[in-house]
């Protein structure tokens, strides 16, 4: 009774400290609160997913209830873990993943390896998260990394009674999507036409075979996505050699850089910067999806399914009110 | 190995586990794996406590052979385990973990065996565990001969003694209080009071007089919070170690102050180098010399204490580092002891003397504080020239302790302060109920009803879980008296 006290101590501890940096705790934190097997897809990735699609927008015109369980700069090999944590609660779900991360070069890996404390964490304390830490983790500091309270047990200066949490997992209205109002001119260039291959670095082709094989071996019911940005022709070949490797498994994978002007994207008003679209430009990806995801979900289950998991949004009229109000924003940036 | 990771936590349990359940004949072994398995992460220490060990086993061993041997045989052995103790504690103190301290405990032993008032261990490895036991490495309590022997049960009749195993429950409260004044006040205060004494001549006249009371309170929070998890530790052994502090902030009288701070080093002293000093009769003829002019018998008695109580507060200074200001430091404390011993009363125990007895002890603490004698006159000189200027509570160089600016040198904020407040509040509460009861903080907890007792236990994890200083982004001071 003592030992399970002081874990509940220390783990409440632990959860009302943790930092919301950039957004990723309320993200992920959100996605422990959608009710066990209540979700038909789930967006695995990195900022080219988060900023990119808007699950609130993907249920009100189809009804598929899906989440993004994203953070920066989400490495190839964080995918797997991600996707196992993911499948504890929806293993049914199809999984959406997000591949910009097979364009990184390893001077860009060095980066990833900061962001990754990002995603464990913002986990609950699971096998998979210490699992995860095992395999990933760098070697220095690695205790603070399984017991975060000890990189943050100083924010109890800044905590606030909200942050109290005796479990994790708050409902996120938006489904981890992030507004973008900023508008950047960039150059889209179609490049539908480049069918040459480039293998990708080394490292990302052997994390990405590893991934295609625990999708085969634990049956996932999954897509690869590439979220549309101003690639280069390096970056195309690259997406072509992954394209193959997924098929070699018997998985799609959706190029949507291929895909400019059936989206719908203007370089001139859709972009926040050369890497993410903003709100606009998400929400036209967003339509574009549910053009495809018929494709995947089979008839049926892109259902209200309220009745059994309660509402997935809790207020329709905020959603679209902030959605309006975005829009709006975003035009008088651009104007 | 730090004493405070995660690493000796992990070591230390397992060894409390296997201690407890072997048979007692072979509950040494285990103290003596544990104690080797500490001092294997640093090489330097394990070889030089394996030399120092060493000789001094053989040197006892053959003191004890040379019982009816002349005593200039004998004499010589001594001299030369002595020399070589010394020397080893001269060429590795401060890079040695527990060379101060194991150098006196073996030395106490080595003239206890001389003199005929205790035995070798003969048995090496019983040696071992005595000489090596880890957790007395850090900080001590320095114990004085024989006392530094683990007993086993129905072996040997002196010595510490591997008792029967209590309720856990004490000593493991006793650890969470250690814990406490070490992570939650000391290294707390170390932030502040080492900003303080790194740039004494930047900080303001209020900073300097705060910073020198807290160096005070850090020092004391950060060496009894060792003890209290050294001595808490034993107890979950079974072994009974001395206890080193007295609530000292209570004493009136430096002598008095000197009988309630490092007990066991004062002990040490006392029965080593004092008493043998002035009855030595070398010192006592020059004593005589020295008083032979005097008419009063306080001066005489004064005259004659001259001599061995500034040579054992030189050593004194001397045994804490080789610096010149650790020897000012010791003969500081000489001299009010002597002076105090002048005075035709002895100090009536009151607020005021209790007050000035603290105030003064913390002005020479300076010198001891200080990394040397310029830092140190520095910090003086900031103390007594009064600057009312409009940067009277400046704080000097206030960097954030993770990048954030604070209000006191060392970045200390306001919720820090009020940290520090409480923390100071309830070590004085906790020592002045047992300056009044006899008994501690402890005690009185185990006393409450249990629902109280467990919130108070659960309270005091969460403080040092929250408040404590710790974790990626500080460097957590290592136990100040661990360098000695």
């Amino acid at each position: 009774m003592l030992c399970a006290g002081l874990w509940l101590g220390y783990r409440t501890l632990a959860y009302t400290l943790r930092p919301d940096d950039e957004g990723v705790r309320t993200r992920l934190e959100g996605f422990y609160a959608e009710a066990p097997g209540s979700l038909d897809a789930v967006f695995i990735g990195s900022s080219a997913v988060y900023a990119y699609i808007s699950p609130p927008r993907l249920y009100l015109d189809t009804g598929i209830r899906s989440y993004l369980y994203a953070t920066p700069n989400q490495s190839v090999e964080m995918i797997r873990y991600a996707i196992r944590e993911c499948r504890r609660t929806q293993p049914d779900a199809l999984y959406v993943i997000e591949l910009r991360a097979m364009l990184s070069s390893a001077q860009d890996r060095e980066a990833i390896a900061a962001d990754m404390r990002r995603m464990t964490d913002n986990m609950p304390y699971t096998l998979n998260r210490m699992q995860m830490i095992h395999d990933l983790a760098p070697e220095k500091d690695r205790f603070s990394w399984y017991f975060d309270l000890v990189k943050y047990h100083e924010r109890w200066k800044e905590a606030h009674m909200e942050d109290v949490r005796w479990t994790w997992g708050q409902r996120n209205e938006w489904k981890g999507w992030s507004f973008s109002q900023c508008t950047q001119q960039i150059e889209l260039r179609d490049y539908g036409r480049i069918n040459a291959r480039i293998q990708p670095d080394e490292e990302n082709e052997g994390d990405f075979r590893q991934l295609l094989a625990y999708c085969k071996e634990q049956n996932v019911s999954a897509v690869f996505l590439a979220t549309p940005f101003p690639v280069s022709r390096r970056q195309v070949k690259i997406y072509n050699a992954v394209g193959d490797m997924a098929a070699e498994s018997g998985y799609p994978f959706w190029n949507l850089c291929r895909e400019f002007s059936r989206i719908g994207l203007d370089g001139d008003t859709d972009f926040a910067d050369e890497h993410h679209v903003n709100t606009q430009g998400a929400l036209k990806t967003t339509r574009y999806l549910e053009e495809r995801f018929p494709e995947l979900l089979p008839a049926g289950k892109a259902g209200n399914i309220q009745e059994q998991y309660g509402p997935f949004l809790l207020s329709e009229e905020d959603y679209l009110e902030a959605e309006r109000k975005s829009l709006e924003e975003l035009q008088k940036n651009g104007s | 190995m730090k004493f405070i990771s995660p690493g000796s936590a992990l070591l230390s349990a397992v060894t409390v586990l296997l201690v407890r359940l072997v048979p007692k004949h072979f509950q040494y072994l285990f103290l003596l794996g544990a104690s080797l398995a500490v001092l294997a992460w640093d090489r330097t220490s394990l070889g030089v406590l394996c030399l120092t060990s060493a000789g001094a086993y053989a040197g006892m061993v053959l003191l004890e052979r040379m019982r009816k041997e002349k005593n200039r045989c004998r004499k010589a052995v001594l001299a030369g385990l002595l020399i070589w103790q010394v020397l080893l504690f001269v060429r590795f103190q401060g890079r040695c973990l527990g060379i101060s301290y194991v150098t006196l405990c073996l030395i106490g032993w080595e003239l206890d065996v001389f003199r005929g008032q205790g035995e070798a261990e003969k048995n090496i490895l019983h040696f071992a565990a005595d000489v090596l036991y880890y957790p007395r490495l850090y900080s001590g309590p320095i114990v004085c001969g024989d006392e530094i022997r683990v007993k086993t049960e129905g072996k040997r009749e002196t010595g510490l003694r591997i008792q029967a195993f209590g309720s856990a429950a004490g000593p493991l409260r006793r650890i969470l209080w250690g814990l406490f004044k070490k992570m939650v006040l000391a290294d707390r205060l170390a932030m502040f009071v080492d900003a303080v004494f790194e740039a004494p001549a930047s900080c303001a006249f209020l900073i300097l007089w705060l910073a020198v009371i807290m160096a005070s309170i850090q020092i004391y929070a950060d060496f009894s919070g060792c003890m209290d998890m050294v001595l808490g530790l034993s107890q979950l052994l079974g072994m009974s170690l001395p206890e080193n502090f007295s609530q000292p902030f209570f004493a009136a009288g430096f002598a008095d102050y000197w009988r309630r701070w490092h007990m066991t080093m004062g002990r040490w002293f006392r029965t080593y180098l004092f008493y043998p000093l002035g009855m030595n009769g070398k010192v006592i003829r020059l004593s005589n010399a020295l008083v032979s002019n005097l008419k009063s018998r306080r001066q005489k008695k004064c005259a004659r204490m001259l001599i061995p109580l500034f040579a054992t507060w030189a050593v004194t200074g001397l045994w804490h580092g080789l610096s010149l200001h650790y020897l000012i430091w010791g003969l500081m404390c000489a001299f009010l002891i002597l002076v105090e011993s002048g005075r035709k009363k002895k100090p009536v125990r009151n607020a005021g003397n209790i007050l000035f007895t603290f105030l003064i002890m913390s002005v020479v603490r300076v010198m001891f504080r200080a990394s040397c004698v310029r830092q140190a006159l520095s910090v003086y000189s900031g103390m007594i020239r009064f600057r009312a200027s409009a940067g009277m509570l400046r704080s000097g160089a206030g960097t954030g302790i993770i990048g954030g600016a604070g209000i006191l040198p060392g970045g200390l904020d306001c919720l820090d302060a009020v940290v520090v407040f409480a923390a100071v509040l309830i070590l004085w509460i906790a020592d002045f109920y047992r300056e009044r009861k006899g008994c501690g903080i402890g005690e009185w907890v185990a006393r409450l009803p249990m629902l109280l007792r467990w919130m108070l236990v659960f309270l005091a994890a969460a403080a040092i879980l929250l408040t404590g200083v710790y974790g990626p982004g500080y460097a957590p001071a290592e136990f100040f008296y661990g360098r000695f």
